[in-house]
C-alpha cells in the first residue's frame, strides 16, 4: 500500500478538481424566480441571456433572475420551446461570464457534476455519471432530437442548472420536466441551436400536422395495390390543423408522407422537422380500401399558450 | 518470483485511491446500540470517547453498547448530550478505541468528494460516495432557526445517524444526522461538534 500521504494527495487532487469544476461554472448558473415559492435555475449562455427550463416559468411578468449577491434583476422571456423544455430569458442588467460548452460530446460513463442554483440563491451540487445518450424522443411538446440521461440527483429547483465535466465546461441543460422526474439534459450544442431560433424569432420551428394515430396492419384485400403492410389509422383531427385544412378524414390509414412509408408514430414525428414548415407535402392514405393521394402544408407546432 | 516480489509499488489508478483512504479511517467508527434493532453508528473523537446523535441515545441511556470494528463490544455511558445540535458524548472505558483524523468543516468546498460510512439498515461498516451539495445556513425540519449543516448527496439510511462523513484526505469533517427530501443528507459539521466538546478534547 502506498503510504498515506501519497495516496490521500492524490485523491484529493481529483477532489479538488470536482470542487474547482463547480467553482467555475458557478458564477454562470443563476437562480429563476419564476413561478410561486420554488425557483430553478438557469445557466448564463451568452452576454445577457440565460437558458432556463421551460416548465419552471409559470408568468411571463415578474420574471427575475438572482446571482450569489446583487439584487434580483428583471428579465423578460424570449421564447420557449415545449418539445425541449427550453425557454431563453434576456436580462439586461446581467454582468456574468457566460458558461463554457464543453469541447467534447457527453460519453456515457463520464463523470458528471449537476449545477443548480435553486433557492436562498445558493449554488448546489451533486455528482454521478452519464447514463446514456439518446433521442431523438418523443416529448409533450413534439420531438427531442437527442438527450443526455444521468444518475446525479436533481435537487428541486436544478431544471436549467448546468450538467458539467470535471472541466467545469457544460455538457447541458438540465430538467426533470422531460421524463417523469428523471434527470436529463438537453446537449449544449443543441440546446445551442434552439437558443439561436428563439432569440432570432421567439420560436423553434417544428413541423405539425395534427393528427393522433394508430399503427395498424392493413389487410391484403384493402391494401390498393400497394406493397406496405402497415399504416397509421387517423383517430384524432385537432381542428384547425394542417391535416384538416389538407383533406384528411378520420378513418384514413396513412401509408406514406413525402414519399417515404410511416409505420409507427415515431417515423412520422421525425418527418415532422422544422423545415418543414410553410411546405407542401403528398401524403398517401388508404379510404375504404382506394388509394387517395393529398397534399398537405405542413403548419409550425402550436406554443403552450395555444 | 523475485522480480516480482522487488517491482516497486504500481501507480495506484486515481479511481481505487478511495479504498486506500477510507480503509485508515473504518476501525475509528463504531456501532451504537441502544433502542431499536437498526443500531447507529459513531465517531471515536478521542481514545475511548465516542460521539453519536443524541437522537441514537434518546431514552436507552442505561443500556448502552459500543462495538468496534473488531467486532468486540463494549459498554458505554453518556458523559454530555445535546438536544438542540443533535450531538451525545459517550465514554467506553477501556476499550481501547483509536481515535479518528478530525478535519476542519470550514475549509470544505461545494463539489469536493465525501464518503459516509455507517450502518445502514444494520448492515456493518457500509461506505457511499458522492459530494458536498451544499453549505452554510439551512432549515431543517424539527429545529427552530437555520443551522449550518453540510449537504450532500451520499445516499444514507437508518443506521447511518451519527456515523462519519469523510473528505477525500481520510479525515471527518461530519458526522451524518439525517435525510431530507428523500435524496438531500444532512450532516453536523466536525467543527461544530469541536466546539461543543471544548478545548482539549
Amino acid at each position: 500500500m502506498p503510504p498515506l500521504s501519497e495516496t490521500t494527495h492524490t485523491l484529493s487532487a481529483v477532489s479538488d478538481q470536482l470542487a474547482d469544476a463547480v467553482e467555475r461554472i458557478g458564477p454562470a448558473v443563476v437562480q429563476i424566480n419564476g413561478r410561486p415559492r420554488r425557483p430553478s435555475s438557469g445557466v448564463v449562455y451568452a452576454p445577457t441571456l440565460v437558458l432556463v427550463a421551460e416548465h419552471a416559468i409559470e408568468r411571463e411578468d415578474d420574471l427575475t433572475v438572482e446571482l450569489a449577491t446583487g439584487s434580483p434583476l428583471p428579465a423578460r422571456l424570449v421564447g420557449r420551446d415545449l418539445a425541449s423544455d427550453l425557454a431563453v430569458l434576456r436580462v439586461p442588467g446581467l454582468v456574468a461570464e457566460p458558461a463554457q460548452p464543453a469541447a467534447t460530446p457527453a460519453r456515457v460513463g463520464q463523470f458528471v457534476l449537476a449545477v443548480g442554483r435553486p433557492g436562498d440563491r445558493a449554488l448546489m451540487a451533486s455528482i454521478g455519471v452519464v447514463s446514456a445518450v439518446g433521442g431523438p424522443a418523443r416529448t409533450r411538446g413534439g420531438m427531442l432530437e437527442q438527450y443526455i440521461r444521468t444518475d446525479a440527483t436533481p435537487y428541486p429547483g436544478f431544471s436549467g442548472g448546468a450538467l458539467i465535466d470535471a472541466r467545469g465546461t457544460v455538457l447541458g441543460i438540465l430538467t426533470t420536466g422531460l421524463s417523469g422526474g428523471a434527470a436529463l439534459a438537453v446537449p449544449m450544442p443543441l440546446a445551442g441551436r434552439l437558443a439561436e431560433s428563439l432569440t432570432r424569432q421567439g420560436f423553434v420551428a417544428r413541423g405539425w400536422l395534427g393528427v393522433g394515430t394508430q399503427p395498424v396492419r392493413v389487410p391484403p384485400g384493402q391494401r390498393a395495390g400497394l406493397a406496405h403492410e402497415t399504416g397509421l389509422l387517423i383517430v384524432h383531427l385537432a381542428p384547425e390543423s394542417p391535416a384538416l385544412h389538407g383533406g384528411l378524414l378520420l378513418g384514413d390509414i396513412l401509408i406514406t408522407f413525402g414519399g417515404q412509408a410511416v409505420d409507427d408514430g415515431e417515423t412520422l414525428q421525425a418527418l415532422l422537422g422544422g423545415e418543414r414548415v410553410g411546405r407542401a407535402v403528398t401524403i398517401e392514405v388508404l379510404r375504404g380500401g382506394a388509394l387517395v393521394t393529398l397534399e398537405v402544408t405542413i403548419g409550425q407546432r402550436p406554443g403552450r399558450s395555444r | 518470483m523475485s522480480a516480482v516480489l522487488e517491482a516497486p509499488t504500481e501507480a495506484r489508478a486515481p479511481l481505487e485511491l478511495p479504498a486506500d483512504v477510507l480503509e485508515r479511517v473504518r476501525p475509528t467508527i463504531v456501532r451504537v446500540h441502544g433502542r431499536g434493532p437498526v443500531g447507529a453508528a459513531g465517531v471515536v473523537w478521542y481514545r475511548d470517547a465516542v460521539v453519536t446523535n443524541h437522537h441514537v441515545i434518546a431514552g436507552a441511556r442505561h443500556a448502552l453498547r459500543v462495538v468496534g470494528a473488531d467486532g468486540r463490544a463494549h459498554a458505554a455511558r453518556v458523559l454530555e448530550t445535546s438536544r438542540r445540535l443533535d450531538l451525545a458524548l459517550l465514554e467506553v472505558p477501556g476499550a481501547e478505541l483509536a481515535s479518528a483524523p478530525i478535519g476542519r468543516s470550514a475549509s470544505l468546498r461545494i463539489g469536493e468528494l465525501v464518503f459516509a460510512i455507517g450502518h445502514p439498515w444494520g448492515q456493518p461498516w457500509v461506505v457511499t460516495s458522492g459530494v458536498v451539495s451544499g453549505l452554510g445556513p439551512v432549515s431543517v425540519p424539527g429545529r427552530a432557526a437555520p443551522g449550518a449543516y453540510i449537504r450532500s448527496d451520499v445516499r444514507l439510511a437508518p443506521g447511518n445517524s451519527g456515523g462519519a462523513l469523510v473528505d477525500a484526505r481520510g479525515e471527518v469533517v461530519g458526522l451524518n444526522a439525517m435525510v431530507i427530501g428523500g435524496d438531500l443528507s444532512i450532516a453536523i459539521p466536525s467543527d461544530i461538534v469541536r466546539q461543543w466538546l471544548g478545548p482539549g478534547r
